[in-house]
Formats: C-alpha cells, sequence, structure tokens
C-alpha cells in the first residue's frame, strides 16, 4: 500500500495549471494526467525502420479502475483507443495508445 | 548503361510506380529507417543471391539467378494488416504478371516466397510484406550492362 502522500500530491502534478492535460477524458469521463506523443524507432526483422510517435498518457489508477483494450481516450481533441497500460503498483498508470 | 541488375530494379520501378499509383511510393533500392508516414505504403527492393547457373562452353555466356526482394510496408489498424498486406501482395503480382519482360529477362520472375513482419510498438501497427520473385538472365561474363538475347 502506498503511502498517502503519494497519491495525495497527484492532483497536484496532473493539474492542468502544472503538467496535466486540461481536457483528457476517458470514456467521456474527464481524467487527469500528463500526455506525451514521443517519437520511437521501431524495428522489424524483414521490414524498415520506422520512426513514429508513441502517444501514451500517464494518470490516476483510480480513475481507469475499468481500463479495458480498446476503449477511447480523447486528449488535446484527438480521439485515441487503448492499445494496452502498465500499473506502477503506487497509484499511477501508463497508457499507451493506438491513433485512429 | 548500368548494370543489368541495376536496369531491371529500375524496370520494376518503372512499372510498379505507374500501376500502383497514389498512395505508394516506390523506390528502385532499399531504404533505411524513414519517418513514419500514415497512409503511403513505401516500396523498396534489392536484389540478392545473384549466381551463375550456366556457362558455355568455351564462351563468355553466363546464364545468372538472382532474387527480387520487393518489401511493402505500411501502417493499418491491427485487424485490417493482414488484408492490406494481402492486397499489396494482389497488386504488385497483378502488376508483375501483366508486364512483358522479355527484353530483359529469360523468362517471366516467377513469384517463390513470401514473408511478412510487424510491430506495434508505435502509436499506429506497422506492418511488412516481402515478395521474393526468382530472375533468370543472360549477358556476357564481360559485359554485364548487355543482355544476350
Amino acid at each position: 500500500m502506498p503511502g498517502s502522500f503519494l497519491t495525495d500530491d497527484l492532483p497536484v502534478l496532473f493539474a492542468s495549471t502544472e503538467f496535466g492535460e486540461a481536457t483528457a477524458t476517458y470514456e467521456g469521463s474527464s481524467v487527469m494526467g500528463i500526455f506525451d506523443d514521443e517519437d520511437v524507432e521501431v524495428e522489424m526483422g524483414e521490414g524498415i525502420g520506422e520512426i513514429i510517435a508513441q502517444p501514451m498518457f500517464t494518470g490516476r489508477t483510480s480513475d481507469f479502475s475499468g481500463i479495458a483494450r480498446d476503449q477511447s481516450m480523447t486528449v488535446q481533441g484527438e480521439t485515441f483507443t487503448i492499445k494496452n497500460w502498465k500499473v506502477d503498483g503506487t497509484g499511477m498508470i501508463e497508457i499507451y495508445l493506438r491513433r485512429l | 548503361m548500368a548494370h543489368i541488375r541495376t536496369q531491371i530494379r529500375q524496370r520494376f520501378k518503372t512499372v510498379l510506380e505507374a500501376s500502383l499509383g497514389a498512395g505508394y511510393e516506390v523506390y528502385a533500392s532499399r531504404k533505411s529507417t524513414w519517418n513514419h508516414t500514415a497512409g503511403t505504403a513505401l516500396v523498396d527492393m534489392r536484389i540478392l543471391n545473384d549466381q551463375t547457373q550456366a556457362r558455355e562452353v568455351m564462351g563468355d555466356a553466363r546464364a545468372r539467378t538472382a532474387s527480387l526482394y520487393i518489401r511493402v510496408q505500411r501502417s493499418a489498424p491491427e485487424d485490417e494488416l493482414d488484408d492490406a498486406l494481402d492486397a499489396d501482395d494482389l497488386a504488385i503480382t497483378l502488376v508483375v504478371e501483366g508486364e512483358d519482360w522479355s527484353d530483359l529477362l529469360e523468362e517471366d520472375p516467377e513469384l517463390m516466397q513470401v514473408n511478412t513482419a510487424d510491430d506495434a510498438e508505435g502509436g499506429r501497427t506497422i506492418g511488412a510484406i516481402v515478395l521474393r520473385y526468382d530472375l533468370e538472365y543472360r549477358i556476357d561474363k564481360s559485359d554485364p550492362e548487355t543482355r544476350i538475347p
């Protein structure tokens, strides 16, 4: 069980006045979190290496209790589907998104 | 003139480019890492395993066989990717079968093998299909620029 100070600090960290998104939604409900759209280099054995952005949303695990593949998220006006996610065990979740 | 292999690759590029049309970027040589463009399929090619198969006794004519690898790479939703790659295979097959190669090759190109690859690490799933065609051409060993009919 993480110390309460960890979860207590998350709303501050994820506030839109700090690092968070102002208008992110998950399945139609507003959620707090940080959006990244960093390029990654994809290597395939038979294919050409490609540089492609990997959109990712870092938020509070409690906001995504029913998370499932292919659910919808909207961030910065763009709609994504959920590809997969990682829970860190201290109240945070990293959600990997797929572009439509 | 250029090496017969270059002529073959250039011809494939010309034929594929003319027939595949918009949505495909075709290159006559291999490509390395590039920045993804959604909605565009990248087509590149290379020749491997070029070997002499028959030597003319007391002469310089050589029959050679080589493998041409044509690769198509694109992104698509993961439940549509294999269908899209199969459609790429179909489009290329029809183009190659519809062309008269007799001015360059001994026989029509023969599709010998198809492989695929994919990766879903980025925000879009990327897949590739690789078509291996076996080619046969005939040259004088002292003149690899000129096909011997």
